[in-house]
C-alpha cells in the first residue's frame, strides 16, 4: 500500500506549522507535499518594522525550498487552483490543481493527488475593494514584505521633503469598512511616529489613524478589558490615551470610499461622507477568501458546498445567521474539518469564522463598517498543530479529528511594538484569555480576566525581538524548534 | 444584528481633551531598565501562563 498522501495548500504561519509537525510526527509514513505561489516564508509581525525602514525584507524572509528539501517535505511553487475532493469519474483519487508560478515554467498546470488536505492558503488581499487602494493604486501597504519595503522608501523621501521644511500629512489604518488587523495598522502608526521623532521631523508631520472600528481599541475582538488600578479598565482608554499622549489624531467608524491621489473619501457610521488629504497613506486592505474552485467527479461546480460567499472554507463552524446577542463562544470551529468533505481541513486565516467578533454596525446607506474577526499568528499557528494532529491520528485509523483548538478555548499573547529602540523602544504586551469572547463563562465581560492582561515598556520591545528571532528559527525548523510554542 | 449609528463629533478640538495620560513617572518606569528587567520576567510568566492554558 502506497504512504498516505497530506497535501498543504499555503506555507504561511497555519500551513508551515502544519507541515512541520506532520513532517515531525510521521517521519517517513507519509508523503507530506506543500503548494505555495511564493518561494519564502514571511514572519509576518516583523513587517512593521521592514515599513518604517528598521529591517530589510531578507530578515523577515527566507527561501522554503532548502527547508523543506532538508526535511523530506515536497514543495511546488504554485497557486493551488481547483479542488477536486471526488476525484474524476475514471479515477476517484482526489487532487488539486494548482498553476506552476516558478519563472521557469509559469502557468505549468500540475495535478496533485492527495489522502488529506488542509487549505492554508490565507487571505486574498483585496485592494480591488475599495477604488485607487494599495500600492497600485495609491496607497502603501505592509501586508507583505515587499510592500513593507515600498512604504519604507516612500517614508524615506516624506522625511526627505520634511528636512526640507515641507510638512507631510500622514493616514494609517484601514481602507475599507470590513477590515481586520486593525492592530497590524496600529502598530505601523506608533512605530511611525517613534522614526519620525528618532529622524528629527515629528513636529512636521500630521499624523492621523484611520480606522473602521467603532472606538479605538476593539481590535475586531470587541475590544477587551484589563484589571487595573483598582478598575476594570475597557482596551478604549488605553488606546485613546497611547495616541493622544503621542500627539496622534484618531478618526473611527470610519469606511474609505475611494482614494485618489493624496485624497481618501470617507463613509461614516452616521451616514455622513468625509475625506482625509494625506501625503503619505497606509491602509490595510480588507481579506477575502483566494478564490480556490471545486469540481464534483463529473465535473460541475460544487464550490458553495465547500466555500462561504467570502471565499473562506466552510468548516465545523455554526453558520446560522443570527443576532449579536444570540452569538455564541460554541458557533466558534473547534475542528476545522470540512462538514462536505471529512479528510479536508482549514486552518489559518483560510477558514470561515461563523459571524464577526465586534458588533456588526452599518450605516445607513447599508454600508457594514465592522472589523471582520482578526486571526494572529498564535491562534493561527496552534489551529495548524491541531489540524495536523488530527490528521496524523486519522492516518493512524482515528475515525475522526482527535485535536480541537477553538478560538474561544484558547488565548493569545501579542506584543504590538510601539517603537524599535534597545532603550528608549517600547511594546504594549498583550494577553487574551479567550480570544472569542465567552459570555457564558465569563459572563460580565466575557474573557478571564486573571489571563487578560496589557502592559506597555521597554520589556515588550525586548520580547518582540525575542519572539521574532524565536519564531525565525522555528519556522527554519533548526534543532529542538518543536520545543518552541506556538 | 446591525445597529445603526447615531451621530457622534469627530472634531479635532474636542479629540484627546479627555483622554488618560500618563504621568512622568509612569512614563520614566517603561524605560527604566532595572524595573523593565523585572517586568520582563514578569510579563514572560504570564505568556507562558496564557500559552499552558491555551494548550491544555
Amino acid at each position: 500500500m502506497s504512504r498516505p498522501r497530506v497535501v498543504i495548500l499555503g506555507a504561511g504561519v497555519a500551513g508551515h506549522t502544519s507541515a512541520a509537525f506532520l513532517r515531525k510526527w510521521l517521519g517517513d509514513e507519509a508523503e507530506v507535499t506543500v503548494i505555495s505561489p511564493r518561494p519564502d516564508y514571511n514572519w509576518i509581525p516583523s513587517n512593521i518594522w521592514v515599513g518604517v525602514g528598521l529591517l530589510q525584507p531578507d530578515q523577515v524572509m527566507f527561501p522554503l525550498q532548502p527547508i523543506y528539501q532538508r526535511k523530506g517535505i515536497t514543495f511546488h511553487q504554485a497557486k493551488a487552483t481547483v479542488l477536486h475532493p471526488e476525484g474524476l469519474d475514471e479515477d476517484r483519487q482526489p487532487f488539486v490543481e494548482a498553476e506552476s508560478t516558478l519563472e521557469t515554467s509559469p502557468g505549468l498546470l500540475l495535478r496533485v493527488p492527495y489522502d488529506y488536505l488542509i487549505n492554508a492558503t490565507g487571505p486574498k488581499l483585496s485592494f480591488e475593494a475599495t477604488p485607487g487602494l494599495g500600492p497600485r493604486g495609491h496607497s502603501l501597504s505592509v501586508c507583505t514584505a515587499p510592500h513593507a519595503q515600498e512604504a519604507s522608501r516612500a517614508l524615506d523621501e516624506a522625511v526627505a521633503r520634511m528636512k526640507k521644511g515641507d510638512r507631510q500629512r500622514f493616514l494609517v489604518g484601514t481602507g475599507h469598512g470590513t477590515c481586520t488587523c486593525q492592530g497590524a495598522a496600529f502598530e505601523y502608526l506608533v512605530n511611525l511616529e517613534f522614526e519620525l521623532r528618532a529622524r528629527g521631523v515629528r513636529e512636521k508631520a500630521d499624523i492621523t489613524y484611520l480606522t473602521n472600528e467603532f472606538e479605538l481599541g476593539d481590535f475586531g475582538m470587541g475590544g477587551i478589558h484589563i484589571r487595573r488600578g483598582g478598575y476594570v479598565t475597557p482596551s478604549n482608554i488605553f488606546t485613546e490615551s497611547l495616541l493622544a499622549e503621542r500627539g496622534l489624531r484618531w478618526v473611527t467608524q470610519a469606511h474609505v470610499k475611494g482614494l485618489e491621489p493624496g485624497c481618501a473619501s470617507l463613509e461614516f457610521l452616521n451616514g455622513e461622507d468625509g475625506e482625509e488629504r494625506f501625503d503619505l497613506a497606509m491602509l490595510l486592505p480588507p481579506f477575502k477568501g483566494v478564490g480556490l474552485k471545486a469540481l464534483d467527479r463529473q465535473g460541475a461546480d460544487i464550490t458553495e458546498r465547500l466555500f462561504a460567499p467570502s471565499g473562506f472554507m466552510r468548516v465545523d463552524a455554526d453558520y446560522q445567521a443570527k443576532p449579536f446577542e444570540a452569538w455564541l463562544a460554541s458557533d466558534w470551529p473547534r475542528t476545522y474539518q470540512s462538514p462536505a468533505f471529512p479528510n479536508i481541513f482549514a486552518a489559518g486565516i483560510a477558514f470561515a469564522p461563523p459571524h464577526p467578533i465586534s458588533r456588526p454596525r452599518q450605516s445607513p446607506r447599508g454600508t457594514a463598517i465592522t472589523p471582520a474577526p482578526p486571526r494572529t499568528g498564535m491562534p493561527s499557528a496552534m489551529i495548524g498543530r491541531a489540524v495536523a494532529r488530527s490528521i496524523y491520528s486519522m492516518i493512524w485509523g482515528a475515525k475522526e479529528p482527535t485535536t480541537t483548538a477553538s478560538m474561544a478555548e484558547m488565548g493569545a499573547a501579542c506584543v504590538a511594538s510601539a517603537g524599535n529602540n534597545p532603550f528608549r523602544g517600547t511594546a504594549a504586551s498583550i494577553t487574551v484569555f479567550p480570544i472569542v469572547p465567552d459570555f457564558e463563562r465569563y459572563p460580565e465581560f466575557g474573557r478571564d480576566l486573571n489571563h487578560t492582561f496589557g502592559e506597555i515598556g521597554l520589556a515588550g520591545h525586548w520580547i518582540k525581538i525575542l519572539l521574532h528571532h524565536l519564531f525565525i528559527y522555528k519556522a527554519k525548523m533548526r534543532p529542538f524548534w518543536s520545543f518552541i510554542p506556538e | 444584528m446591525t445597529a445603526v449609528y447615531t451621530p457622534f463629533d469627530q472634531g479635532r478640538r474636542a479629540q484627546g481633551s479627555f483622554a488618560t495620560k500618563p504621568t512622568d513617572f509612569t512614563k520614566s518606569l517603561r524605560t527604566n531598565v532595572p524595573w523593565q528587567i523585572l517586568r520582563f520576567v514578569v510579563i514572560n510568566l504570564k505568556m507562558i501562563r496564557v500559552i499552558w492554558k491555551s494548550h491544555h
